[in-house]
């Protein structure tokens, strides 16, 4: 065990020794650095292991108690946040010494050594004067090292941070002469414990806008920003993982003062802290270059752990992990958050520093100068894990930290806390995977410019992304790498903590994860992995049914089985597609556990590693990143409406509808549904029919098993019977229905097959929302045929149309045709797919047009009825506008000859979906009584007149029988089919092109299709109804966003004497928040 | 059990041999009414027949693949389906059909079969008509639905059912407990949408494609013309005995001849209102006749739904 002072005589003695040393060899003084650096990080565990066992450790220098010595204290807190900052500093000193290519020599190394021994110092020792010249030998070794260099950038940035070290420097000074006239003392621990009538208002003020300047707070923090635009990437980590650790720290040893003598003060800080995250995360959004939008996103964090730290109900949390942790290491839970949250902050902040270091270049503007490291997996892991940990996303400890402070925040009722984190939360996501989707970005792909959505030309699809950049050696990567592997351990123990004691099963995702990770590492074959994948979710399906019951068995039929069935289509190509299994199996089984969670944190872990796998899903596409970067923003939104609805704990119908919204967000609701055709569209081909058919069911299945909440009355003691009876079901009915007729409409006019398969989906989900929403046995077994029957025709669309567009090498329909020729399966396969979508009888997809229409107007809900029908018409447009174009007319030139049948591979799904469609369809009882069962615990059928009779199922209103239908239409079929067998028995088959009309046969056959804006008329008569509003009305609020941040951004302007003002402006307002006057 | 189903396919035939001669003798009897509108004498009465016959004796034949020989097929089992889930007569087992099988939002979709079947049969053929043709059929389709369902909404609403036989069980005992008096806007907004149903002027856009040369019936030669021929009438029979059932309360008399009697008074003045439109007013482009349906039909039938919610 080594004792506190050690380290600061072993780094000063480091500091000193090494320009000497160097001249002995500059490979004995890397290699003794980094021992060094090692040493540190190993001593401050032994601290850990030693408090465990004996408490604080309290070194006395000069063998004297204080006050006459100066002490040095090292609790757990301190503990563990220097095991933070010298496992930053051991790798980025490693970084510094072996990656950069203007490597640390002996100055540098003893500058780092310095700072180092200053941040050490700042966290251990307890006295306020000494803290004082720790804090000058932190900043002027920080400044030798950012000015280290030729850039004349980096002077300027290390000139305004002396400034601002100044200032602040002088304020803490000032302060501590006036702590000490008032109370004769300089140690922290004697003041608190002299707990006097002194008035200790201005010492402490002063005090504490010393440390906070150096914490950035807004809006004296625009010299930090400079700082980390001009300093080199390993510098940046420096500050903003180790500064500003070491800096909390000492913030926290400052809070027993504060909260004992000013309370205002503390009001002043907490307000301030909140400004700075919601206000940095705002400006950063307007960033271009990728270190400062870093700083920025340093900024913001820095604020969250204050305002965290100050609120005082941030620590009510009962989270199991949390307790366990906090039992565990013997600290107070909040201090357990802002341990979590340090630790994540500095560790993924520090590791995406150093990954700038090895891009091009650090500017954002240009789309085609992005996706450096499409392809690039080394690049892409570390960056990718380290944007989750920041943006507080599972696994990582910063998701389990802010679900114990916005659940706390939510049990105290602290509305506008969780808005503001939330919020602020959610623009740091928006910026801080804008930069990762654009450093990925295939070079083809326009980034977030509005694009056409009827593109010139379709190029086929290019087989090999390119890879971009290369980081040659590969293990200059260890940096970054370590850090994350290090944080995702963390988070890892922390879920297993937390979801220990009945929901282990929720980490399996996770596992899945790394196991497909790891086949694909070891370069398996893709076949051999597609089959491992399935018996994956085979296993995964044996080991979770027996916690199923009626109504989790059919959406475990729907994820599980459904995905199953799926997954032979990817045998389709040969090529690896590595990462493509590890997203999809964690999806899949995420979407499962959905079924299975115990709690609320296990369905909002589940719900998020849903979103984060799909996401990995979506962004694969070639042309993805604007349709990505949206999906993220709205899946997020939507959990962090729910997110706050959990915390509340439902408490009236307004927190229900944000629950609901945040739902309806994830299922493409009008409205909120710009996300969803380009999600869908732009995936790749194999993933869209998993996203659509599958994913989009995991909305609904909540909704059923929260139905509880959405029928609270918004006004329950309204006079007017209309008015009371307003309920959430209400509106979701409605949205519902205008989401169904949205969709249809929609789908009409896109040239481009996937987008119009995309927003079929939405118009899907409608239905779904809107048979939900009815709230009776009759509409729940309807919502249920929907979604079951939904997976089937849409699975089988987005599968057939892969194979064509495999073969013919485009997305868009006006460029095909006449294939049935060549695709007779997929041909068929789509012909059944269509019915069954669009009700017509015999197949399913009546069953579900029946069930909507009795369950509507038995509720009473005729206008519903009315535009449901209306929008299934036109539905019919769409569908047979996307058989017709692709199957039927005449082909285009050169695109005929040359084009097969689709694989095998995608071939059997289809068939399997078919045979099960055309079971569903003889027998519909097969399907309905399996839902009605699943339905009659909530909605017991005898109650609304639901009966069968043989294969007749009865509503109040009417009856249906689908076996007779079936045979019925058989007979009408086959018996004139026989007929024109017998009297037109000598037929002649035509070629292709030969065709005859308006008397002439045409020059070129092929150029007759018609299919080009294929509804112009409709498009005359009814297009007002599509024009593009919601996306005008979203776009409307992110350019107002972005102004917003613009003009918060402005007051940065780069000019260091109104950096000064601003320290001045932030020290009044300060002053005026704490109460003070003048 | 074999009686029973022997039983019943002689009572279909029976229903089919009536609807097929009724329906083709009312195709002759309009095509003369229309001559003498515009001053011609006319086509003899018994032409359909003459034509599907001559039609199904062609030798020739011509195909362009499976689609298209199969859409005529879809087309006449989408006719004859719709007819066969209808109840024709009200109480009578010979012409009850097989309405056992489901309530008029079965009918209802079924009328899409044969439609979107022969739409595949003409897309094969390649003819650039076909699909324009569709096109707007389709595009009117959809806006007549409107109304349509909304009336069909507002007559379920009304008597608490969907099915068929009960709606027309309800307009019994004289005709002021039609529909058509009980509820006046259902059945206005129903007949409005009758007209575009039934593809006759203004609403004939649809069938332009066909007067030049070729278009999707007549690129259908020899006996694929003839089954659709036959289908047109089936089809145009089953529509009209549809709204007969809906709004003018059916047909029903203890002598099946004289409830056969009933419907074709019925059935003839309905078919008769619509070529008296058609032959008055000139044609709708297809986005005319899509604001149209969506206009005052819609309206009258919002009113008759809002009515019942009230």
């Amino acid at each position: 065990m080594v004792t506190p002072i050690v380290i600061i005589a072993a780094a000063l003695a480091m500091a000193f020794l090494l320009p000497v040393l160097e001249k002995a060899g500059k490979g004995l003084i890397k290699t003794l650095s980094l021992l060094v650096l090692a040493g540190f990080f190993a001593a401050s565990l032994s601290w850990v292991a030693q408090i465990l066992q004996t408490g604080a450790i309290i070194s006395q220098t000069a063998g004297f108690k204080a006050p006459v010595s100066i002490n040095l204290s090292v609790s757990m807190m301190e503990a563990t946040g220097l095991a933070v900052i010298y496992l930053v500093a051991l790798l980025s000193g490693a970084f510094q010494i072996f990656v950069k290519k203007a490597v640390w020599q002996g100055k540098e190394l003893s500058l780092y050594f310095a700072l180092i021994l200053g941040l050490s110092g700042l966290v251990m020792t307890r006295d306020l004067f000494n803290l004082f010249v720790f804090m000058e030998i932190t900043s002027i070794s920080l400044y030798g090292l950012l000015v280290s260099g030729r850039d004349e950038r980096r002077f300027e940035g290390g000139f305004k941070y002396m400034i601002a070290g100044g200032l602040s420097s002088a304020f803490y000074l000032i302060g501590v002469a006036f702590l000490y006239r008032e109370t004769g003392q300089l140690n922290l621990d004697i003041i608190v414990a002299q707990s006097g009538q002194a008035n200790l208002y201005l010492p402490l003020l002063l005090l504490t806008i010393g440390i906070l300047i150096e914490l950035k707070p807004f809006p004296a923090n625009g010299w930090a920003l400079d700082v980390y635009e001009s300093a080199d990437p390993g510098t940046g980590a420096v500050i903003s993982a180790m500064n500003t650790t070491a800096l909390i720290l000492v913030f926290m040893k400052l809070m027993p003062l504060l909260q004992a003598f000013g309370s205002g003060i503390v009001y002043a800080a907490l307000i301030i802290a909140g400004l700075t995250f919601f206000l940095a995360n705002l400006a950063g959004i307007r960033q271009t270059s990728g270190r400062r939008m870093l700083g920025y996103s340093s900024l913001a964090q820095t604020g969250l752990i204050l305002f965290v730290l100050l609120s005082p109900s941030a620590g009510l949390s009962e989270e199991r992990g949390l307790s366990i942790i906090a039992s565990m290491l013997r600290l107070d839970t909040i201090e357990v958050i802002a341990l979590a949250l340090l630790i994540n902050h500095a560790l993924a902040k520090s590791a995406l520093f150093w990954l700038t270091e090895f891009l091009k270049k650090d500017a954002l503007h240009k789309s085609s100068e992005e996706g450096d490291y499409r392809g690039n997996r080394g690049w892409l892991i570390p960056a990718g894990m380290a944007v989750l940990a920041l943006t507080a996303l599972p696994p990582f400890p910063g998701f389990w930290a802010k679900w114990a402070v916005i659940t706390s925040f939510g049990a105290a009722g602290n509305i506008g806390g969780i808005a503001v984190i939330l919020i602020g939360s959610l623009l740091e996501v928006y910026y801080l995977f804008r930069w990762f989707i654009r450093t990925q970005a295939h070079g083809e792909d326009g980034g977030d410019v509005i694009a056409p959505q009827v593109p010139e030309d379709f190029a086929p699809e290019a087989a090999p992304a390119p890879a971009g950049l290369t980081i040659k050696p590969a293990w200059q990567i260890f940096a970054p790498a370590l850090s994350i592997i290090i944080l995702t351990s963390l988070g890892l123990a922390w879920a297993f903590l937390s979801l220990s004691g009945g929901q282990e099963l929720l980490l399996l995702p996770l596992a899945a994860l790394a196991l497909y990770a790891l086949f694909d590492l070891i370069a398996l074959p893709f076949a051999v992995k597609n089959i491992l994948a399935m018996a994956g979710l085979g296993g995964y399906a044996y080991l979770i049914y027996g916690e199923l019951n009626n109504m989790t068995l059919i959406f475990g039929a729907v994820f599980i089985a459904g995905s199953l069935v799926q997954l032979f289509l990817l045998f389709n190509k040969r090529d690896k597609r590595s990462g493509l299994l590890p997203f999809l199996v964690m999806m899949i089984l995420s979407l499962g556990n959905l079924l299975v969670f115990k709690s609320s944190l296990g369905f909002f872990f589940s719900w998020e590693m849903m979103t984060v796998s799909s996401f990995f899903l979506v962004i694969r596409g070639r042309q993805a990143s604007r349709a990505s970067l949206r999906y993220i923003m709205f899946s997020l939104a939507g959990a962090f409406m729910i997110m706050y609805a959990l915390a509340d704990g439902f408490r009236g119908p307004l927190t229900g509808l944000v629950f609901a919204i945040g739902l309806l967000i994830k299922m493409g609701a009008i409205g909120f549904h710009i996300w969803l055709p380009g999600a869908y569209a732009e995936a790749e081909d194999e993933v869209s029919t998993f996203l659509s058919s599958v994913l989009s069911k995991a909305g609904l299945f909540i909704l059923f098993i929260t139905a509880g909440i959405y029928g609270q009355t918004f006004f329950p003691g309204a006079g007017n019977a209309f008015l009371a009876s307003i309920d959430i079901n209400a509106i979701l009915g409605w949205i519902g229905v205008i989401t169904a007729l949205a969709g249809a409409m929609m789908a009409l006019f896109q040239e481009d097959i996937k987008y119009t398969l995309a927003y079929s989906s939405m118009g899907q989900i409608g239905y779904m929302i809107l048979a939900f929403s009815i709230q009776s046995h009759l509409g729940w077994v309807t919502a249920l045929y929907l979604a079951v029957t939904h997976l089937l025709f849409k699975g089988l669309l987005f599968m057939a149309i892969a194979g064509v567009i495999m073969r013919t090498g485009t997305r868009l329909m006006y460029q095909m045709g006449g294939l049935i020729k060549k695709m007779p399966i997929s041909f068929i396969s789509v012909l059944l797919a269509i019915i069954a979508l669009s009700g017509v009888p015999p197949l399913t997809g009546f069953g579900g047009k029946w069930l909507l229409y009795s369950s509507l107007m038995e509720k009473g809900w005729y206008l519903h009825a009315g535009l449901a029908m209306f929008s299934s018409g036109v539905a019919f447009l769409y569908l047979f506008r996307l058989i017709h174009t692709i199957f039927l007319g005449q082909p285009k030139t050169g695109m005929f000859e040359n084009i097969k049948e689709a694989p095998i591979w995608g071939l059997i799904p289809q068939a399997i979906f078919m045979m099960v469609i055309m079971g569903f369809s003889m027998f519909p009882s097969l399907l309905i009584k399996p839902l009605q069962a699943a339905v009659e615990m909530v909605y017991p059928a005898a109650a609304e007149g639901v009966a069968w009779q043989g294969s007749t199922v009865l509503s109040s209103l009417g009856y249906w029988n689908g076996s007779a239908v079936m045979y019925v239409t058989m007979g009408v079929f086959l018996i004139p089919l026989a007929w024109l067998m017998i009297v037109n028995g000598r037929i002649q088959k035509v070629k292709q092109f030969n065709i005859v009309f308006a008397a002439e046969r045409p020059y070129k056959p092929e150029t007759t299709h018609y299919a080009y804006n294929f509804f112009s008329h409709y498009q005359k008569a009814l297009g007002f109804l599509v024009e593009v509003r919601a996306e005008r009305f979203w776009t409307m609020i992110r350019k107002s966003t972005d102004a917003l941040g613009g003009l918060v951004r402005r007051i940065y302007s780069g000019n260091a004497q109104t950096y000064a003002f601003h320290i001045i402006i932030f020290v009044i307002l300060f002053h005026l928040l704490a109460g003070g006057t003048f | 059990m074999l009686t029973s189903i022997l039983t019943k396919a002689l009572y279909t035939l029976i229903s089919f041999f009536v609807i097929l001669n009724y329906s083709l003798l009312l195709l002759g009897t309009m095509a003369r009414v229309r001559a003498k509108v515009q001053g011609r004498i006319g086509q003899p009465v018994w032409q359909p027949y003459i034509d599907i016959i001559k039609n199904n004796a062609r030798r020739s034949g011509v195909t362009h693949g499976i689609m298209f020989y199969l859409g005529p097929v879809f087309r006449l089992a989408g006719g004859l389906g719709t007819y066969f889930f209808i109840p024709v007569i009200f109480g009578s087992k010979i012409f009850a059909n097989f309405s056992f099988s489901g309530d008029v939002l079965l009918v209802m979709y079924f009328i899409f079969f044969g439609q979107l079947g022969m739409a595949l049969g003409a897309g094969e053929s390649g003819h650039p008509y076909s699909p324009i043709g569709v096109a707007r059929g389709l595009a009117q389709m959809t806006a007549f639905e409107l109304p349509f369902s909304l009336a069909v909404i507002a007559v379920a609403a009304q008597y608490g059912s969907f099915s068929i036989t009960e709606i027309v069980a309800a307009q019994q005992g004289g005709w002021q407990n039609w529909v058509a008096f009980t509820n006046p806007f259902a059945m206005a907004a129903g007949m409005l949408a009758f007209l575009g149903m039934s593809m006759n002027n203004p609403f004939s856009i649809v069938i332009a494609p066909q007067e030049i040369p070729i278009g999707p019936p007549t690129e259908m030669h020899s006996s694929f013309l003839g089954m659709l021929q036959t289908n047109r009438a089936i089809f145009n029979g089953a529509k009209m005995v549809l709204f007969m059932n809906l709004f003018f309360g059916g047909a029903a008399h203890p002598n099946i001849f004289i409830a056969l009697g009933i419907m074709i008074m019925k059935t003839f003045l309905i078919y008769l209102y619509v070529v008296f439109v058609g032959v008055s007013f000139p044609r709708f482009r297809t986005e005319q006749s899509i604001r149209f349906f969506l206009g005052v039909p819609t309206l009258l039938g919002l009113i008759a739904v809002i009515q019942q919610m009230i």
